[in-house]
């Protein structure tokens, strides 16, 4: 059934983001993967923290 | 790859296991960030000679003393929870959780996952959501809204 053109935007079945505003389409992401992939996935993002703490406090290299 | 690094280390020692917290949300498909692996453990005697075995090699001390204090059976024993650092990264070694629970009451709602080649046994979401709704701190109600959103999508026909 189509939903009325006023429907807020995070109640729409095509919204990116659900109604307490998490967005879907990372959750629907992330269940594409498989777990070692999520592993992957969340080691680079420690990797990608841990080279940011590396830097000097102005940034430069 | 480092986090795969400890369930390896802690799978070669048949350390009896429950991953729970971020990882094993993340695991499962739930977009969270965490920067450690936690873990419920069994603490039978057995299983703490294990575990006090892994975390040798893993070069496991306390991250929250300056002292760098190693764990010992006597730690691992106790219900608390052990914050810990190792060579290939934090690993939070957690003897029970909800103050009382521990692995065995958990064994039930966990499931294994094949990770990285490993064989990884994680809490379940539908228990993650209940231990989640009971704690009111900011960071567990964000991580219980994304628990619940990734839940809902599961079940969501394709």
């Amino acid at each position: 059934m189509r939903q009325p053109l006023d429907t807020p935007a995070e109640e729409r079945d095509d919204s990116p983001y659900d109604s307490n505003g998490v967005d879907r389409s990372l959750v629907r992401w992330m269940l594409s993967l498989t777990p070692t992939e999520r592993l992957a996935a969340v080691q680079g993002s420690i990797d990608l923290i841990m080279s940011v703490r590396e830097l000097p406090p102005d940034g430069s290299r | 790859m480092a986090l795969a690094d400890i369930l390896r280390t802690l799978a070669r020692h048949d350390v009896e296991l429950i991953v729970v917290g971020g990882m094993a949300a993340a695991l499962q498909g739930a977009p969270v960030n965490t920067l450690d692996i936690d873990i419920v453990y069994s603490r039978s005697e057995a299983n703490v000679s294990r575990l006090l075995a892994a975390l040798v090699e893993l070069e496991a001390v306390f991250r929250t003393d300056a002292r760098r204090l190693v764990p010992n059976e006597s730690h691992l024993l106790s219900s608390g929870h052990k914050l810990l650092q190792t060579k290939h990264g934090l690993l939070d070694v957690l003897g029970t959780i909800e103050e009382t629970t521990t692995y065995e009451d958990l064994l039930p709602d966990s499931t294994v996952l094949e990770v990285a080649g490993l064989p990884v046994r994680v809490l379940s979401l539908e228990r993650l959501i209940q231990v989640k709704a009971k704690l009111t701190r900011p960071k567990d109600r964000a991580m219980l809204l994304v628990l619940e959103a990734t839940l809902d999508e599961k079940h969501r026909p394709r």
